[in-house]
């Protein structure tokens, strides 16, 4: 297990792939709000491709517990779903500044 | 209120009606497969829904095989969860054709879909079995991780299971032997194997 490393498998990667893939075509034919929810659920399955690979980051964790938790409220409150959205990337980009100071 | 000749009583009927009621999309499953027998009633109601002109084009496929739902999973964003089983509702150009159904025109046909979803659903809810719809998936890549036939055009993927945290009642007594309908209309893991 590395804190800062995790080695992804073809196998994986490629599950990840296709799901993008899957999910690029059907937002052709989908409502257009659909589109934010594949994201989200793509973001879900990278964190935990990346923990299953052995990545010791209990912040992903949470991450990604936390998209679990909240990325259904597409379907039955709307509004806490896209409040959800500008929190979830806010909570990366101050994880990345973070890195970056290297804290 | 009473019963009527054929009909159900009052309060079986009223049964049936909590039954609809109650039915919610199941999107975690435990990891306990249904047994054999369950799954067949599930397949037998889809296969009594109403039939545009009984047609009956389209074919319910089984899949229980785990390495098969994880590659349908893979392209298909509608699947969430992990369920144990799915049937793929798949329209047979081939039964289509000799019904002489247009199916580029005839939207009857998507209502049979859905018919045959809904049986399965309440039959399954019934069963205290979880089930979720899902019609977000890139039928190529259905097409191509199931290998289906060129005449097979997947439609519809019911993901059928036991809900999360329900300990499945041991002791499910064998199946009984596939009724004609089962044998006509429903394959097992291939496209083109029947039930036996």
């Amino acid at each position: 297990m590395s804190a800062t490393e995790a080695r992804l498998e073809r196998k994986a990667a490629y599950r990840l792939l296709a799901h993008l893939l899957a999910s690029a075509e059907i937002c052709a034919v989908e409502p257009g709000y659909y589109g934010t929810f594949r994201l989200l659920d793509a973001a879900s399955r990278l964190a935990g491709a990346l923990l299953e690979a052995g990545l010791d980051d209990p912040w992903l964790g949470r991450l990604r517990d936390d998209i679990e938790a909240r990325k259904t409220l597409l379907m039955s409150d709307r509004e806490a779903y896209f409040a959800f959205l500008p929190e979830a990337a806010r909570r990366v980009a101050e994880r990345l500044r973070e890195e970056e100071e290297g804290r | 209120m009473s019963a009527v000749p054929g009909g159900l009583s009052p309060v079986e009927a009223g049964s049936l009606l909590e039954l609809l009621r109650r039915r919610r999309v199941c999107r975690r499953f435990s990891p306990h497969p249904v047994d054999e027998r369950r799954l067949r009633m599930v397949l037998e109601a889809g296969c009594w829904a109403s039939s545009a002109s009984n047609n009956r084009i389209h074919r319910l496929l089984l899949v229980r095989d785990r390495r098969r739902i994880d590659l349908v999973r893979a392209v298909s964003p509608g699947m969430l969860g992990l369920p144990t089983a799915l049937v793929v509702i798949c329209t047979d150009l081939d039964a289509a054709a000799r019904a002489q159904v247009r199916v580029d025109r005839d939207t009857t046909t998507w209502i049979d879909v859905g018919t045959t979803a809904m049986n399965m659903m309440v039959e399954a809810e019934a069963l205290g079995l979880g089930t979720c719809p899902t019609t977000s998936f890139s039928r190529g890549g259905v097409r191509a991780v199931l290998e289906l036939p060129p005449p097979a055009v997947p439609e519809f993927i019911l993901q059928v299971g036991w809900p999360a945290g329900t300990e499945p009642p041991a002791g499910a007594g064998a199946p009984a032997l596939a009724s004609r309908r089962l044998r006509a209309f429903v394959y097992v893991e291939r496209y083109g194997t029947p039930l036996v």
